[in-house]
């Protein structure tokens, strides 16, 4: 492992931190205080708390990684954890969950996975549920579309429902 | 007919021709169902992109997103769905985007998927599927997203495959299992399916 006073200006901001280059292959936990690009082949976990976790377009990593910052341009195989943002870009491959307060997804990147956001701000429709009257578990709302809500695009114009087939 | 403006502030098309976007009933039901609670499981069968993403997860939702062509590409022709495809537990889903996925699917894995859907998708739970008009041979997939709670942005991806035809008939069949479906005629010929579980 090296450290790089600057890196790339294809990685983006990352002015200092270590490197594991391409030739390197490492399996274990890292831990560590300064932002960390990956373009070798990592197997193991990943906890940057307060940095940047980059994984170059040839990097690898098998393992969980949990950082304020990750983007990826290589391959990951695990979840991401980001206190910030997640950053998928194109041409990337991720399996795995992620959670971000800010992730972002680029075209033709592959991503298969949950998606969550972690906020500090109650979602939109977070206030209405918090009043207890109106609470619902998450798999059953308490309020169901009526038959009158949901036959009302047919006034609309664009696309008019043809038929509706209901059993039981 | 009056037409209506399309929206402009969305996120470009995933290699394909310029995104058209459109007012779609059935996302509007969709919306209508996920603006009625949060934390909430939402599956994008098309592949995960980024429109999407913050739609569903700015209504408090967490959304999990796959290519089933992908995934099943030409697999499952003996009905069996890799162990982590669509990997949730029962009743455990709250709206699954099918999009077009279905009519690229051999019939053994369409079916296998549509009966993995159903067990994992919570009872009342909604699935939105397009269809293609029945006399189309082949088209390319389309790549859909979500623009807000009643525009959808319609691309299409990748070179065009051939395409299982699914008359209305067929359609009331593949999904017979499920509680109910509704039907909507789009301005492209594209029929937008709800299902309810």
């Amino acid at each position: 492992m090296s450290t790089h006073p600057t890196r790339p200006a294809e990685y983006g901001t990352v002015r200092s931190g270590a490197l594991i280059g391409k030739s390197l292959e490492i399996t274990g936990e890292i831990r560590g205080a300064e932002d960390l690009v990956i373009d070798g082949r990592m197997k193991g976990d990943i906890e940057l708390p307060d940095h940047r976790l980059t994984i170059g377009p040839s990097g690898v990593l098998h393992g969980k990684i949990r950082a304020r910052e990750i983007v990826v341009y290589g391959t990951v195989q695990g979840n991401l954890e980001a206190s910030e943002r997640v950053e998928i870009k194109k041409n990337a491959r991720v399996v795995g969950d992620l959670k971000a307060q800010r992730p972002v997804i680029e075209d033709e990147a592959y991503f298969k996975g949950n998606v969550e956001t972690t906020r500090t701000e109650a979602p939109k429709a977070a206030a209405a549920a918090a009043q207890p009257a109106q609470a619902a578990p998450a798999t059953q709302p308490a309020a169901q579309p009526s038959a009158q809500t949901a036959a009302a695009p047919a006034q609309s114009q664009g696309s008019a429902p043809r038929q509706e087939n209901r059993k039981g | 007919m009056k037409t209506e403006p399309l929206p402009r502030s969305a996120t470009g098309p995933a290699g394909g021709g310029p995104a058209a976007g459109r007012r779609s009933y059935a996302l509007e039901q969709v919306s209508e169902y996920l603006g009625s609670f949060t934390g909430g499981q939402v599956v994008d069968l098309g592949g995960a992109c980024q429109s999407t993403i913050e739609y569903v997860t700015g209504l408090g939702h967490r959304l999990y997103a796959e290519d089933v062509l992908h995934t099943l590409g030409q697999g499952a022709e003996d009905g069996r769905l890799p162990a982590d495809c669509l990997d949730f537990p029962p009743s455990s889903v709250d709206v699954t985007l099918c999009w077009d996925r279905f009519q690229f699917l051999t019939e053994a894995a369409a079916v296998a998927l549509q009966e993995r859907i159903h067990r994992v998708m919570a009872p009342g739970g909604l699935l939105l599927a397009l269809f293609h008009p029945e006399q189309t041979a082949s088209v390319s997939p389309l790549s859909c997203r979500v623009a807000d709670a009643r525009h959808l942005l319609l691309a299409s991806a990748g070179p065009p495959r051939p395409l299982r035809p699914f008359t209305t008939r067929m359609i009331e069949r593949f999904f017979q299992r499920y509680d109910s479906l509704k039907f909507y005629l789009t301005r492209e010929n594209l029929q937008e399916v709800i299902v309810r579980r």
